[in-house]
C-alpha cells in the first residue's frame, strides 16, 4: 500500500530541516540489554504476559507464538516491517514513537530471544 | 542538527500516520509528511512557516485518537504536526494534587511517575490508554474516577496560536503566576474551551488536576440478565450520581463487552449479519454474564463510603433481589485491591472480534440519563445495527447530568461490503440521532462534517459563529482544516 504523495511535502522538507536544531530524544534507559529495555518500554503496554497483542498473536499464532520475548523465530528485519508497516489488528509505529536507532535494538533482542517453551520453534 | 530526521516524509512515514482502524484503507485521509518539534519554539517556527507557505497542520498530540481517526487529517494532504517528543511531565505538585505536562506524555508514562515517585495522586484512565494525558482531555476523553470528566480537570493552557503566538489561559496571563493550576478561570472570559476539540490552537502545555488517593474505596460488580432491566437500572443509577453518592462515570455496557475481549466472535457465531439473540444468550450463558453489566465504585473517607454504600444498597437491592457483594479496600491495603486506575490497552481486544484486519469506529451521541429514553435508545440502536449487519456493541456511561451512548463499529477492514455497511450505518444513526435530539460527543475524522451539521439551530449559527472566529484567529487557514466540521475560509469547498 502507498499513500498517495501530495501538495506540500517538499517545500516543507527545505523550509524544516534547517530548523529543529536542538531535539535529542531523552536518551534511552541504560540497561544491560538496551533492545529488553526498549521493547519493555515502547512494545510493552501490548507484547507482556496477559496483554492484549499477547493475547492476539495466542489466538492467531497459537500459545507458543504468543509472548514474543520466547519466540525463536523472529528475524530482525521482520519486526522492523511489522513495526513500521503494523499487521491485523496492531497498528504502525511511527519513527517518533519508535525512533530508527531503538528499532534496531528492539529488533536485533527480539531476534536474539531465546524460547521458554521447549517445543517452541 | 537533527532537522532531517524529525522532518518524516518517506512514503513508509505516511503511511504509518494512516488511521490502522479505518473503514478501509485509510488512503482517504493520507498525511502529506509530519513534522515533529521538540519545544514550543519549535512549534512556533513551524506555525510561521505554514503561514508562510500556506501550508495546513494536523496537531496530535501521539496520534492515538483510535476509533476516531487516530492520527489522519481531515483534509487530505495536511501535514501532521506530532507532538509526540515533548513528552516533558513539567511538574507534578503532590499537596495540592495537579501536574503541568506536555501533549507527548502517554497516560503509561504519567502512571510510571507517580509510581516510581511513590506519589499518591491518582490518574483518570480512559477505556484505552494507549495515547496522550493531553489528546485525552482536549477530545473530552472519559474517565472513571470522580475525576473522569478530563476536559473539566484541565486547569491551565500554554497555547500557540495560529499566527504562532503564545497565550497561557487562566491566571498564567500572569507573567509571574502563582496559581496556574490553582484556579481554572483567570480574569475575564475563560478561553480554555476554545482549544478543545478545535483547530484554534496548539495546546503546548496542560495543568490538570488529579485526585488524591482516597483513605477508602468499596466497589461492587453487577450485571443484569435482561435488556428491559435498562430501565430501572439507569433511573436509579442516574439518581445516585446527581446525588453525588456515587461520583464518577460508569460505564453500563453489554455482554459484548465482556466476549469481545475473551473471544473472538467465529467461536459463536460464523453466519452473515448481525449476531442473532439465540447467539448472543448462548454467549451470556457461557461467560456467566447478563444483557448489562457495570460497576459501583466509591471513593472517600471510610465512614464516607460506608455510608454511600448503605444509600446504594437501599437503591439497587430491592430491584435485583439479593444484596450486593462489595469489595472493600482501605489505604495501606495491597494497592491493587483499591480501583485504583492503570493504563492499559486491553479494550483494544475488540478490534479483533471480526478477526482479519480488525478495524472500529465509535458512534457516541449524549443523551438524558432517563431510563426510558435509554430503553427507547437501546432497542432503536439495536435494530439499526441488525439492519445492517452489525454486532450491538454499546455502553450507556453515565455522566453527572448527561449519558455518552458510546456504540462501536467493528469491521474488518479487508471486507468491503463489511465497511461500506457500517459507513452507511454510522449516517443512519447520525441522522436517527439527530432526529431524537441527541447530538455526537465526539467523531471520525470521516464524520466531522455529518455531524457538524446536525448542530443547526438557527440556521447553523454555531457554525457560522466557529467560522468567524476561524478566520479572524487563522486568517490563512493553517490550521486543521476541518477538524470537527470547521473549515477555514479558503478550504470551505471541501466540506463534505
Amino acid at each position: 500500500m502507498t499513500v498517495r504523495r501530495c501538495y506540500w511535502a517538499g517545500a516543507l522538507w527545505a523550509a524544516l530541516t534547517a530548523l529543529c536544531v536542538h531535539a535529542e530524544d531523552k536518551p534511552a534507559v541504560v540497561a544491560a540489554n538496551p533492545g529488553e529495555s526498549l521493547f519493555l518500554a515502547r512494545c510493552g503496554l501490548c507484547h507482556l504476559e496477559h496483554d492484549t497483542g499477547t493475547i492476539m498473536l495466542g489466538r492467531r499464532l497459537g500459545a507458543d507464538h504468543a509472548l514474543l520475548t520466547e519466540r525463536a523465530d523472529l528475524r530482525a528485519d521482520y519486526v522492523r516491517a511489522i513495526v513500521r508497516q503494523g499487521r491485523n489488528s496492531m497498528p504502525a509505529l511511527t519513527r517518533v514513537e519508535v525512533n530508527d536507532t531503538d528499532l534496531d535494538a528492539i529488533a536485533s533482542y527480539l531476534s536474539h530471544a531465546k524460547p521458554k517453551h521447549p517445543d517452541s520453534k | 542538527m537533527v532537522g532531517k530526521q524529525w522532518v518524516l516524509a518517506t512514503d513508509l512515514d505516511r503511511e504509518t500516520y494512516l488511521d490502522a482502524y479505518a473503514l478501509g484503507d485509510g488512503t482517504d485521509h493520507p498525511a502529506s509528511a509530519a513534522v515533529a518539534p521538540h519545544s514550543v519554539e519549535e512549534v512556533q517556527a513551524i506555525v510561521r512557516i505554514a503561514n508562510e507557505l500556506k501550508i495546513p497542520l494536523w496537531p496530535v498530540a501521539r496520534g492515538k485518537n483510535l476509533g476516531y481517526g487516530a492520527a489522519a487529517p481531515r483534509m487530505p494532504g495536511t501535514v501532521v504536526l506530532d507532538l509526540g517528543r515533548m513528552n516533558r511531565i513539567l511538574d507534578v505538585d503532590p499537596r495540592y494534587a495537579h501536574c503541568l505536562i506536555e501533549p507527548g506524555v502517554g497516560f503509561f508514562d504519567l502512571f510510571n511517575y507517580l509510581r516510581d515517585q511513590k506519589i499518591p495522586l491518582w490518574m483518570s484512565v480512559p477505556g484505552n490508554a494507549w495515547g496522550s494525558v493531553v489528546g485525552n482531555a482536549l477530545e473530552r476523553g472519559i474517565g472513571y474516577t470522580p475525576y473522569g470528566d478530563n476536559t473539566a480537570k484541565i486547569c491551565g493552557l500554554e497555547v500557540v496560536l495560529p499566527t504562532a503566538e503564545l497565550i497561557r489561559t487562566g491566571t498564567g496571563a500572569l507573567t509571574n503566576t502563582r496559581s496556574w493550576q490553582h484556579y481554572q478561570y483567570g480574569f475575564g472570559p475563560s478561553w480554555d474551551q476554545m482549544f478543545v476539540q478545535s483547530n484554534l490552537g496548539i495546546v503546548t502545555k496542560m495543568g490538570l488536576w488529579l485526585m488524591p488517593e482516597p483513605a477508602a474505596t468499596m466497589r461492587a460488580r453487577v450485571s443484569l440478565p435482561q435488556p428491559e432491566d435498562i430501565s430501572w437500572a439507569i433511573d436509579e443509577l442516574a439518581q445516585l450520581r446527581r446525588q453525588n453518592v456515587i461520583d464518577n462515570n460508569m460505564v453500563f455496557g453489554n455482554y459484548l463487552h465482556d466476549a469481545a475481549v475473551v473471544s473472538q466472535r467465529d467461536k459463536w457465531f460464523q453466519g452473515e449479519g448481525a449476531l442473532p439473540d439465540s447467539a448472543s444468550q448462548a454467549i451470556m450463558d457461557s461467560l456467566g454474564v447478563g444483557w448489562w453489566s457495570f460497576g459501583i465504585s466509591l471513593y472517600g473517607h471510610p465512614d464516607v463510603v460506608e455510608a454511600r454504600s448503605r444509600i446504594v444498597r437501599a437503591a439497587l437491592e430491592p430491584h435485583l433481589k439479593q444484596a450486593l457483594q462489595f469489595d472493600s479496600w482501605r489505604r495501606g491495603d495491597p494497592l491493587e485491591k483499591s480501583g485504583m486506575p492503570v493504563p492499559s490497552v486491553l479494550a483494544l481486544q475488540i478490534v479483533n472480534w471480526r478477526g482479519g484486519r480488525g478495524g472500529h469506529i465509535g458512534f457516541s451521541p449524549v443523551m438524558p440519563p432517563d431510563g426510558a429514553l435509554a430503553l427507547a435508545q437501546f432497542r432503536r440502536m439495536k435494530a439499526r445495527f441488525e439492519e445492517y449487519g452489525h454486532d450491538y456493541y454499546t455502553s450507556f456511561t453515565l455522566g453527572q447530568r448527561h449519558i455518552n451512548n458510546v456504540n462501536i463499529i467493528v469491521y474488518d477492514r479487508d471486507n468491503k461490503a463489511m465497511t461500506d455497511s457500517a459507513r452507511i450505518l454510522f449516517k443512519t444513526l447520525i441522522a436517527d440521532s439527530a432526529r431524537e435530539g441527541y447530538g455526537e460527543y465526539r467523531t471520525h475524522v470521516e464524520f466531522m462534517d455529518d455531524v457538524a451539521q446536525t448542530f443547526d439551530f438557527n440556521h447553523h449559527m454555531m457554525m457560522r459563529l466557529n467560522e468567524t472566529v476561524k478566520d479572524a484567529l487563522d486568517p490563512n487557514g493553517i490550521l486543521a482544516p476541518g477538524k470537527n466540521g470547521i473549515w477555514p475560509r479558503d478550504y470551505r469547498g471541501s466540506r463534505s
